[in-house]
């Protein structure tokens, strides 16, 4: 069922044999063009996938946990990491201006890049789930591609409360420094880089305050979190300013039409604010999109709330399977 | 980025390998243009559009 057009390059990447979440990059097809993927268990298996894709906040596959739990569930978890956030570079400088960000064609080539990957790989019957920023992705992959048989757009912020819910204060003060002025994106990239390489547990534990559930995940996953630090040292100002302004700003109103006549669902966390919870299920109603809240977790709620990804997927992804 | 004006004027000037880069997107999204008419779900008109542009863009990318 999976194709041999994806070949593993190891080049001068390190080496973690010990690590069997590790990520490793991936010729595509006819192109000289990398990704970072973490294969769950390596190899590709004959069963369906759950497709990952990450925000800008966490550029981490899940625990090695999660990955079992999805595996015991029948699915095989691939997580890819987006070009820009890790070891691969990012999109061209021409689709990182300002222009190109506002008028989408810089998402709409990352995706097309999404595509292509799972083409290369010949993937089928894939549930993709969308972390935050990357859920622009998934929005158009799920028009693109007819192999994404369902998607789940985890925490996604296309609503008008999401900057009552960014925290620490001081944190939401720099990403709005990052969209104002090519300046104030240097310098609030420069000193977010700062803290993630002082200290990225104290970032991420002032994050993730909100929840209970995310403080969890961050506590029992503590080397994602420095390794989620270091990555984000080698992400440009210029792709932190493409990823928040095309979340944020330019792609926050979905096509009504397009979603109602997907196979979707939006997740949220109980852990959040009032606010949130009532512009996200207004959003949801707008778009004709079912909505769940999960107990536990907030930004990291699929992850926080296993057992809820597992009923998700049971009543949606496997009934549609079921059904074709 | 962030510069004003450069409609009709070189927008990036880069190396041989971001030439290739270049490239090597711009094959990624022709391909995405290419829908299969025979798969049931087709992408949006924006989404098409989007994809357009970015076309245009990368082209005149890698002209200049």
């Amino acid at each position: 069922m999976h194709g041999v057009n994806a070949t593993v390059s190891e080049g001068d990447w390190p080496e973690k044999p010990s690590d069997p979440r590790r990520l490793r990059p991936y010729k595509l097809a006819d192109t000289s063009i990398e990704m970072e993927l973490m294969i769950h268990r390596e190899e590709l298996a004959d069963r369906p996938t759950l497709l990952i894709i990450n925000s800008i906040d966490f550029p981490i596959p899940p625990s090695f946990g999660f990955c079992e739990k999805m595996w015991a569930a029948g699915y095989q978890v691939i997580f890819c990491r987006r070009p820009g956030f890790g070891n691969i570079p990012g999109l061209p400088p021409a689709l990182l201006e300002r222009n190109q960000v506002k008028n989408r064609s810089a998402i709409a080539s990352e995706t097309a890049l999404f595509s292509l990957l799972i083409n290369s790989l010949e993937l089928r019957d894939v549930a993709l789930l969308g972390l935050g920023s990357s859920n622009s992705i998934c929005y158009r992959l799920t028009q693109l591609n007819p192999e994404i048989q369902f998607t789940i757009y985890s925490n996604p912020l296309f609503h008008p409360a999401i900057w009552d819910v960014i925290k620490p204060p001081w944190l939401k003060r720099m990403i709005r420094q990052t969209l104002l002025s090519r300046s104030g994106l240097k310098i609030a990239v420069r000193g977010l880089k700062a803290v993630l390489r002082r200290d990225p547990i104290w970032f991420y534990r002032q994050f993730a305050q909100k929840s209970a559930g995310d403080q969890q995940y961050v506590s029992r996953n503590l080397e994602d979190f420095r390794e989620s630090g270091r990555m984000l040292q080698n992400i440009t100002p210029e792709t932190f300013y493409y990823d928040l302004q095309n979340a944020l700003i330019e792609d926050t109103r979905w096509d009504p039409e397009i979603t109602s006549a997907s196979n979707a669902i939006i997740l949220s966390g109980h852990e959040t604010t009032a606010n949130w919870k009532s512009a996200i299920t207004a959003e949801a109603k707008r778009l004709g999109l079912p909505i769940v809240f999960a107990k536990s977790g907030d930004l990291f709620v699929p992850y926080a709330s296993q057992d809820a990804l597992l009923d998700i997927l049971k009543s949606h992804a496997m009934a549609n399977s079921e059904a074709l | 980025m962030f510069s004003k004006g450069d409609k009709g004027k070189p927008i990036w000037k880069g190396s041989e390998k971001d030439l290739a880069h270049c490239q090597a997107w711009l094959s990624a999204v022709e391909k995405a243009l290419m829908t299969d008419e025979t798969k049931p779900a087709k992408p949006d008109r924006q989404l098409m559009q989007e994809l357009e542009l970015a076309k245009q863009t990368l082209e005149q990318a890698i002209v200049n």
